[in-house]
């Protein structure tokens, strides 16, 4: 069959006919089962040609122009069977998928009962919420990466009280179990992770961000794994561009926005710190934003520990799922450590220190510094990391100072400047009820494929779970977090 | 397209009595039956297969519902699969005449079931407004 371009068929929409024979809107309707011209009286998810050929392929648009619509089940189990079998993958029951979701449990249970036509936003939000595409659950396609990282967090599952006999996953021996809440947002975060990229690919190029540092991976070095890291530390600033000195005002808009780096903060379980995901050949990061990490500087640390793992780990070696716990985050990263803490991690946590704070500028910083108290002031407020990883990095930075050295007790935390730049656009997020996951450049990608005309407003709402109504009451504030809205990526 | 060509003129089924007691039940394997294309056409209601020599001479390789009125106007068009002699499973989708509403759905349905037939229908998609294609749900006798 023919292939038709969506852009030419969006110019052309005068010439095309809705079912009714009247002019087409140039939208169309997706329903559980069918895609099929837009008309006043439908009412399921309204689609844009752009939209459409990137779900169900570039073939699409001409089926639905030459047969009226576009089947998208393969047979009439679907897309029950597929959902039902990614939540018992995950582990879940109905209640708890149906609780994080804020959808009834009996439309969950209808959901999953094969036959049953049912509203195509509940089945849209399930997919999503378990980790699969939302377009393609009726197509039985694209299931194999979900399923594995479904199976991986199934293996950390854990419930209060439940003593499990399942095989524990070698990773988990620091105890990083994960209740249900915690492996649904992360089936979440992996969902956000892969559309993330999508959505890019669905912008106009001119609004899409090159990323400067894509996943590499390196094997762990024979011999000490803290200088390994050190090493990739340096690698990985020259990748982003950043000179041997200079400190990261902020990570989140250093990866997350110029550099297309998923990085995602969650509400997870108290213990875990952080986390990296691979959904299919997309990575992402993950950082819990309670607990420690609400120190932003301890977040910073997580954060820039997961990247070790997103830029450097081998598959193998990430398995599509890294969870870090605070205790293996915040490991000291100096070369005495290595007790009950993996090189893989070793590596990571020396990785993170230097990358935010590198040892050339910290033995600069303190050159003055008289008192070690006052070099740890320094090395924190000007690097943005906690003031036991400043001590730590200090005694590791061969400074040469004798001052330096020693007992320090001071306790400083991070200006508001330290926590806007990390958490301006979480917090002051301008949809209330958009869940954490999907804020941050996931949501920014979302409005500017609105604003181009790619997406509709609708799949805008979808795709950060809010009313349609929320999000066009939203959608200006969401631009404006946008700061380079409508604006040439940088090094363009 | 002609009779000589493929083109059918519906039947009437068997009786209506002979019809519902013969099937209680629609075989599972029935979408393997032949797909044939129908037209209330406004004299008329015709029917031919999608797949046929016919249909294998035109740029899309098989047979279209305009084939089956020449272009003209016509009410509405669907797909019918004949299951035997007096079952048949029947949907709305057509590109160029498609059943409109859920009545017409209905009315479609109650109309080849009038015929004599033991009639199963894939019912109507609310939310597409459309008729629902077959092999998405499964199919409903019509009472």
């Amino acid at each position: 069959m023919a292939q038709i371009d969506p852009a030419e068929m969006v110019a052309n929409a005068g010439k095309y006919q809705d079912l009714d024979g009247e002019p087409w809107n140039g939208l169309f309707v997706r329903s559980q089962v069918q895609v099929t011209f837009d008309s006043p009286q439908a009412t399921g998810h309204r689609m844009t040609p752009f939209e459409v050929a990137e779900a169900f392929g570039t073939a699409s648009l001409a089926k639905i122009v030459e047969d009226g619509g576009l089947s998208i089940v393969r047979s009439p189990d679907e897309p029950a069977r597929t959902l039902k079998a990614q939540r018992n993958t995950l582990g879940l029951t109905v209640e708890e998928v149906a609780r994080e979701c804020g959808i009834p449990k009996p439309a969950v249970v209808a959901a999953e009962t094969a036959g049953k036509l049912n509203p195509v936003r509940t089945l849209e939000r399930l997919a999503q919420q378990v980790g699969l595409n939302e377009h393609r659950i009726g197509l039985g396609q694209e299931l194999g990466d979900a399923r594995e990282l479904g199976a991986r967090l199934k293996r950390r599952l854990s419930r209060p009280g439940r003593s499990s006999t399942r095989r524990r996953d070698p990773q988990d021996e620091a105890g990083a179990a994960l209740t249900p809440i915690t492996v649904l947002r992360l089936a979440e975060a992996a969902w956000v992770i892969a559309r993330q990229a999508e959505l890019e690919e669905l912008l106009p190029i001119e609004l899409r961000v090159e990323p400067m540092a894509k996943p590499r991976t390196e094997p762990l070095f024979p011999g000490a794994a803290w200088r390994q890291g050190y090493e990739l530390a340096g690698r990985a600033r020259d990748l982003f561009g950043l000179d041997g000195e200079e400190p990261i005002p902020s990570l989140r808009s250093l990866l997350d926005e110029r550099n297309g780096i998923p990085l995602l903060a969650l509400l997870m379980n108290e213990n875990v710190a952080g986390a990296t995901l691979a959904n299919g050949r997309h990575r992402g990061i993950v950082v819990n934003s309670s607990g420690l990490n609400e120190n932003v500087w301890i977040r910073r640390t997580t954060a820039a520990h997961e990247l070790c793992h997103f830029l450097w780990d081998l598959d193998e070696n990430l398995d599509r799922l890294r969870v870090d716990t605070y205790e293996d985050v915040l490991a000291v990263a100096s070369r005495s450590s290595s007790s009950g803490v993996d090189r893989i991690e070793q590596r990571a946590n020396a990785f993170a220190v230097e990358f935010l704070a590198p040892r050339r500028g910290i033995v600069r910083l303190v050159q003055s510094a008289v008192t070690r108290e006052e070099a740890l002031s320094l090395i924190s407020q000007n690097y943005g990391i906690s003031i036991s990883a400043a001590s730590n990095h200090l005694d590791n930075s061969n400074h040469g100072n004798p001052k330096l050295y020693g007992e320090a007790h001071l306790s400083i935390q991070p200006s508001d400047e330290w926590r806007a730049s990390e958490d301006f656009g979480l917090d002051f997020f301008p949809m209330r009820s958009c869940p954490y996951a999907r804020r941050g450049r996931f949501a920014q990608l979302a409005a500017r494929a609105v604003g181009a005309g790619r997406l509709t407003a609708d799949s805008g709402a979808l795709l950060l779970a809010v009313p349609i109504e929320e999000f066009q009451k939203g959608f200006d504030g969401l631009r404006e977090l946008d700061l380079r809205w409508g604006e040439q990526p940088s090094g363009a | 397209m002609t009779q000589a060509e493929g083109l059918l003129e519906l039947a009437d089924g068997p009786s209506e009595g002979e019809a519902s007691n013969a099937n209680r039940t629609l075989a599972t394997d029935w979408e393997s039956g032949d797909l044939q294309l129908w037209v209330v056409r406004t004299g008329d209601v015709v029917h031919a297969p999608e797949n046929c020599e016919f249909g294998s001479k035109r740029t899309a390789g098989v047979v279209k519902h305009t084939n089956l009125t020449g272009g003209a106007l016509a009410f509405a068009a669907g797909e019918i699969v004949f299951v035997g002699p007096s079952q048949l499973v029947v949907n709305g989708c057509s590109g160029r005449y498609p059943v409109r509403s859920k009545e017409a759905m209905d009315a479609v349905a109650m109309a080849f079931k009038n015929s004599g037939y033991d009639v199963w229908s894939t019912g109507w998609d609310v939310e597409a407004r459309r008729a629902v294609p077959f092999g998405t749900v499964p199919v409903s006798r019509v009472a």
